[in-house]
């Protein structure tokens, strides 16, 4: 075979593997036309090679890289391979397709550049699955299995997308933060700041110099500018944490800003102009505020364009299990342990408790566990006695307790009645110790006849 | 013949943005009686489909030229009320013209391995 067949043969059997292979491989000249077009290609871009070739790359490709990222421009420019890049197209279905490609120029035998060339694998799959295991239960630090938590999730990228104010109520501890954090992080915002602040940790003066700041000999302390947060979270989110419990007074300040959306720092002669994102939240019933007269109704409205609740713990014990878990690994991180889980009994112990302090409360629980326990399974021992005392199983265990001793009771009488109340035969029959058949009466509080078998 | 519209096309330098949710600029021109009146370009916001949706209700737009776009965001536009007309490809006077004289679909501007779909009824070119 001469080397010219050799070739031709070798040529052949390239073109049989770039057509067997899963991944999408296409080929540009300098001025990025497609010069070939794989099966895969076909198969992932969903555009047929007949079609395909002499286009130019973009209008076949379609990747949200085209545009200013191109990772085929910057191996032409830099005249090297770049390894996997993660990027999406956008297929003839307009279906978003996740992909990973690579890119390296495409010479000929004697090293001239022709071109470039592109390869490409469809990540649905790998996604999903990621997805899957990753976000089935998850949003943002938010993890919960419950229905209504699912529908709380499913809304939140509209939620956050839409810039709205946000209420957010629910009980203590059940991540009324987590969410707003994730509301920011799901939104246009999330490149710039979520500042959070406790509107009950302070009182009105502080609240205001924090959220407007002041100027330098604004009053006696006030040695230098202090920026407030309405400027901090400029392009942001402010969380406005326990809102119902700020005063009437700043009640109205606040309501300026947001009305106005504009603030003057303490000691500013011009006012400022807002850029955020308000997000509230509140463990009360802020509508009940409203009619008992403590919070104004305009504030509400101002605040109340989305209301959220966050269902507590006791209402959504499903997501018991996988905090448990999430915990117990966040845990075992921190400290360098190896706790495998809860046993059966110390679960059913936590199943059975209502938390009122809900997540947090959970959270301190298995803390309190970790300082317990050292390896293993956490027992109900390892648990506060609080839980265990309050718990159902415990009851239960209880109720069996009083099963066992009416039983005893029981028996005790039987054989007494068996053997005409002669105490040392009704131990005898019951095969216990004369002592401890006494020692069982008077613990029983067992009320026996005066006459005891002996005196007829 | 084109009445009164306001139109916006996804444009990547001076051709059709290849992919719509992740484009940068639009050009938005402004359509009476069959001739421009009015045009300029603005930069999109976020590579969001509620963002970019609610922005273009906002400038007006009754319709988006653009080229790839995912479902999702058509889905969302569809909701503001923004009649869509995707995977076109080409250069954005080109496509203006071809609008302007009713011939988009004739004229051989649609992306490869487009077949109309689901969105084809929709696409009325400049017929309103």
């Amino acid at each position: 075979m001469t080397t010219e067949e050799t070739y031709i043969k070798s040529s052949n059997v390239t073109e049989i593997i770039l057509e067997s292979i899963s991944e999408g491989v296409f080929t540009i000249d300098e001025k990025w036309f497609i010069t070939s077009f794989n099966r895969a290609a076909e198969r992932i871009t969903g555009v047929p090679r007949r079609e395909a070739i002499g286009k130019h790359c973009w209008e076949v490709f379609r990747s949200n890289m085209c545009e200013r990222d191109c990772a085929l421009r910057k191996t032409m420019k830099l005249k090297k391979s770049i390894i996997d890049t993660s990027t999406y197209i956008v297929d003839s279905q307009q279906r978003r397709i996740p992909v990973v490609v690579c890119t390296s120029l495409l010479k000929d035998e004697n090293g001239r550049v022709l071109g470039g060339v592109e390869t490409f694998r469809d990540m649905t799959l790998v996604e999903e699955l990621k997805k899957e295991l990753d976000a089935r239960h998850q949003v943002g630090d938010m993890i919960s299995a419950s229905p209504n938590m699912k529908k709380i999730f499913s809304i939140l990228p509209q939620i956050a997308e839409s810039g709205s104010s946000v209420l957010i109520e629910g009980e203590t501890g059940t991540g009324k933060e987590l969410l707003a954090r994730a509301i920011h992080d799901l939104s246009p915002r999330r490149e710039n700041r979520f500042v959070p602040i406790n509107c009950a940790a302070l009182p009105d003066t502080l609240l205001e110099s924090e959220l407007f700041g002041y100027k330098a000999g604004a009053f006696t302390d006030a040695k230098k500018d202090k920026t407030g947060l309405f400027a901090v979270a400029r392009g942001g989110s402010l969380f406005f944490d326990e809102i119902g419990e700020i005063s009437p007074a700043f009640q109205v300040r606040l309501l300026r800003v947001l009305q106005d959306q504009v603030f003057r720092p303490l000691g500013a002669i011009n006012d400022e102009k807002t850029d955020v994102r308000i997000i509230a939240a509140t463990n009360k019933n802020i509508q009940d505020l409203v009619n008992n007269g403590l919070f104004r109704e305009d504030l509400f409205y101002r605040i109340n364009v989305v209301c959220m609740a966050l269902p507590p713990l006791r209402e959504r014990k499903e997501d018991i299990p996988l905090l448990i878990k999430h915990f117990i690994r966040k845990n075992n991180l921190l400290r360098a342990k190896k706790i495998s889980g809860f046993s059966q009994e110390a679960l059913a112990i936590l199943m059975s408790y209502d938390f009122p302090g809900n997540i947090r409360e959970l959270e301190n629980v298995v803390e309190h566990a970790f300082v317990l326990c050292r390896e293993g399974q956490i027992t109900p021992h390892c648990l506060p006695e609080k839980i265990v005392g309050l718990s159902r199983p415990f009851e239960m265990s209880l109720s069996v307790n009083s099963a066992i001793k009416a039983m005893e009771a029981k028996a005790i009488r039987e054989a007494l009645e068996h053997n005409h109340y002669n105490r040392l035969a009704a131990a005898r029959e019951l095969g216990m110790h004369k002592s401890t058949f006494f020692r069982k009466i008077k613990k029983l509080g067992l009320d026996l006849p005066k006459r005891d078998g002996r005196s007829k | 013949m084109v009445r009164h519209k306001k139109i916006a096309m996804a444009i990547w330098n001076d051709i059709i943005s290849p992919v719509f949710d992740s484009t940068y600029h639009v050009l938005i021109v402004e359509i009476k009686d069959g001739k421009v009146i009015s045009s300029h370009c603005e930069v999109l916001g976020p590579e969001l489909p509620y963002s970019r949706a609610l922005r273009l209700s906002e400038w007006g737009i009754q319709v988006l030229i653009c080229g790839g776009i995912s479902i999702e965001f058509v889905r969302t536009m569809e909701i503001y009320g923004i009649e869509i007309i995707p995977f076109i490809t080409g250069s954005v006077r080109g496509v203006l013209n071809a609008y302007l004289n009713n011939t988009l679909m004739s004229d051989g501007f649609f992306m490869p391995g487009f077949k109309g779909g689901r969105r084809r009824n929709r696409f009325r070119g400049g017929r309103r």
